[in-house]
């Protein structure tokens, strides 16, 4: 395995089915020990593009890989799966499926599975038609992460868990990537992927609007934000320049969007006199939804 | 993988067995005790083997719809399913080894049932003719020739299609009345043909005609063997399993 | 001595800044002492719920600046008489200061009003003390 292949990599990967196009030209590589967190509206095609991945959907264009090499079933040696919609026997207990998974996957763990039942406190013998949506999102973690996998795929992981569980998701995705796994999660939830994700890619009507590491992201675009013992005085003439993308006011506060040259801008306001000012990075709600919102 | 289905044909049969065990034993009792009054005609019957065993075909073919659609069934579990490194091939062919295995069962009981009811009355006896190896063979061969048919119909989309699994009992009687309609040609010839994947049609004592196939209008109908036949329903149920089975692995969901 | 780091990602300061002024603080304050071990990335990553590359360039940059030092297979430790506690001090407490008089500025008060209000400070903090 080369070390700077990408472990999972999308090719102008293309889905169209019979009247639409759910995933156009998708290229996406994502390296070792990184955790990519995939935002996008519903119907972004986020779903689209991990089923396409793991072999579920084929490619109307352009090929996937993982490791460098197509999908096949022993690639399911290293990397689990967790769909958002769980693909469970309702039947069957929660016992049986463990003992279904240990019987199909080689790198099955019964002891990692007894600490991660432990952990969510499933009941080992409750027929799964009988738990609760969150208990099954529970089971299916439990089932992907019992083989220790090498690489994630999980779709939405924490929808229908309450705050706890979901936090133990994340924690359960940084353990893996600490260990030198290699994370793809989609969510709905920007604060997750702010926390947990090294990178980020955003999606939109079948399109890949953007893909960054989440850090550069944040600190590309500069916020200058003001306080003033009264009312904002009129900037706009000081502050004037190709730099500045926007200016907002709500009460005595004023934030100025800069793309370059934030202390300059800094400087500037600070000729009025704020009460206070700081330069800071933006965070990732805004910055998605500005990229989601953008006609283009 | 296979798990699951050995779970679910197990379940299936059991109640077959049980209801075929309950039905027999009713009848046993009104065999062996006929209630006061009625009349029971029987100065020893000699009982054609060959009849029973066609019965018990006909009988097995709703385990064969009980079980059929497998693949289909599992069309809401493909997401855990898929993702394990097992060979889509393999978990169909599991599958489907566990369905035939548990047709064949069901098939033998069913007969065992039959034949054991027949001989309460002292005076029956079973008699065999030269055909019986071939009526055998051919017995086995029809529900698992309709039930790899009904796997076909399904294993192609990530729709629920279970209706398929009682659907087919019409569509086949329909097809041998059709078959007894005097279509003009190529309308008739047609019908033939179709009727070569019904299964209903490959009990010899429907009125199918696969066994006189008339392609050739006119006085030289074409014929084929009893065996010929046999061996036609066998490679169909050979050559829907695989079929089957490569539909549900290029499937996309 | 077991210190708490917490860390908000929606500051608008990058995470690893909010973690390398927190374990400068710490040496700048004594809470973290010369030689103590600071938690492995891992073990900072889950504890904080961030991504453990994160942890990683903080205690990259700690390293870089000479208040920790890592060992591979040992771990992470506050280097004892590393950057120098009076830098450190500076580093720490220099912003505040500023805020503070940039506040101060804003709010109308020339610089005998912040001068007056720094000796009253003083006063309150370091009774006694020469002038």
């Amino acid at each position: 395995m080369n070390p700077a292949q990408p472990v999972i990599a999308f090719e102008n990967v293309t889905k169209r089915f019979r009247n639409f196009d759910a995933v156009k030209d998708l290229t996406l590589h994502i390296g070792a020990g990184s955790i990519c967190g995939l935002l996008g509206p519903n119907g972004a095609g986020k779903t689209t593009a991990m089923k396409t991945l793991l072999g579920f959907l084929r490619p109307t264009s352009g090929t996937v890989s993982v490791d460098g090499g197509p999908v096949t079933p022993s690639t399911f040696e290293s990397l689990s799966y967790v769909p958002e919609v769980d693909g469970l026997f309702g039947e069957l207990t929660v016992q049986q499926h463990v003992e279904l998974n240990r019987r199909a996957q080689p790198r099955h763990d019964q002891s990692r599975a007894d600490e991660l039942l432990g952990i969510f406190g499933l009941d080992r013998r409750r027929r799964v038609r009988k738990l609760s949506k969150g208990q099954k999102t529970a089971l299916a973690l439990v089932l992907a992460l019992s083989s220790r996998p090498r690489i994630l795929v999980l779709d939405e992981p924490s929808s229908g868990l309450d705050p706890v569980f979901q936090r133990v998701v994340l924690d359960l995705m940084i353990d893996a990537a600490s260990e030198g796994g290699t994370i793809l999660f989609s969510s709905h939830q920007v604060g997750q992927v702010e926390r947990a994700a090294d990178h980020v890619a955003i999606m939109r009507g079948g399109r890949l609007l953007l893909y960054k590491d989440v850090e550069s992201l944040k600190a590309a675009e500069k916020i200058v934000e003001a306080t003033f013992a009264q009312s904002v005085p009129d900037l706009n003439g000081a502050i004037a320049s190709d730099a500045v993308r926007r200016v907002e006011r709500a009460g005595n506060m004023v934030r100025i969007s800069v793309r370059h040259d934030e202390d300059e801008v800094a400087r500037r306001v600070q000729a009025f006199n704020p009460t206070s000012i700081r330069v800071t990075d933006r965070n990732l709600e805004d910055i998605f939804l500005d990229v989601v919102s953008e006609k283009s | 993988m296979y798990y699951v289905e050995l779970l679910y044909a197990r379940t299936r049969f059991l109640w077959y067995t049980a209801i075929c065990l309950g039905i027999a034993a009713v009848f046993s009792y009104f065999v062996s005790f006929p209630p006061a009054g009625a009349h029971i005609e029987n100065n020893g019957q000699d009982i054609p083997l060959d009849v029973v065993l066609l019965f018990a075909s006909f009988i097995a073919m709703i385990m064969s719809s009980m079980l059929a659609a497998t693949l289909n069934r599992d069309q809401s579990h493909l997401s855990f399913i898929w993702t394990k490194p097992v060979a889509r091939e393999r978990i169909a062919l599991s599958y489907m080894l566990v369905d035939v295995t548990t047709i064949i069962l069901s098939y033998f009981v069913l007969f065992i049932v039959i034949a054991g009811v027949l001989a309460i009355p002292p005076q029956n006896h079973m008699i065999t003719g030269p055909m019986t190896g071939s009526v055998l063979a051919r017995a086995i061969a029809v529900p698992l020739m309709a039930y790899a048919v009904v796997e076909v119909a399904t294993s192609w989309s990530p729709v629920r299609l279970a209706a398929a699994q009682g659907l087919w009992w019409p569509v086949g009687i329909a097809l041998l009345f059709l078959s007894e309609v005097r279509f003009p040609f190529p309308i008739a010839q047609l019908v033939t043909l179709v009727n070569f994947l019904n299964p209903l049609a490959y009990l010899p004592e429907s009125r199918g005609h696969v066994v006189n196939v008339e392609f050739v209008q006119g006085a030289h109908p074409l014929t084929l063997g009893f065996d010929t036949t046999t061996i036609i329903a066998y490679c169909i149920f050979i050559a829907g399993c695989v079929i089957a089975i490569y539909n549900w692995k290029r499937m996309e969901a | 001595m077991a210190t708490i780091f917490t860390v908000d990602p929606r500051s608008g300061v990058p995470i690893y800044l909010q973690l390398i002024e927190q374990v400068k603080r710490g040496v700048a304050l004594g809470t973290l002492a010369a030689g103590e071990q600071l938690p492995t990335v891992k073990a900072l990553a889950l504890e904080l719920t961030v991504n453990p590359n994160t942890v990683a360039r903080a205690y990259r940059d700690l390293e870089r600046d000479g208040v920790i030092e890592t060992s591979p297979g040992r771990g992470s430790f506050v280097k004892p008489n590393g950057m120098l506690t009076t830098e450190l001090r500076t580093d720490v407490a220099g912003p505040a200061f500023d805020n503070a008089v940039r506040t101060a500025k804003g709010l109308g008060m020339n610089g005998a009003d912040v001068r007056d209000l720094f000796a009253r400070a003083l006063q309150r903090w370091y009774p006694g003390e020469e002038k």
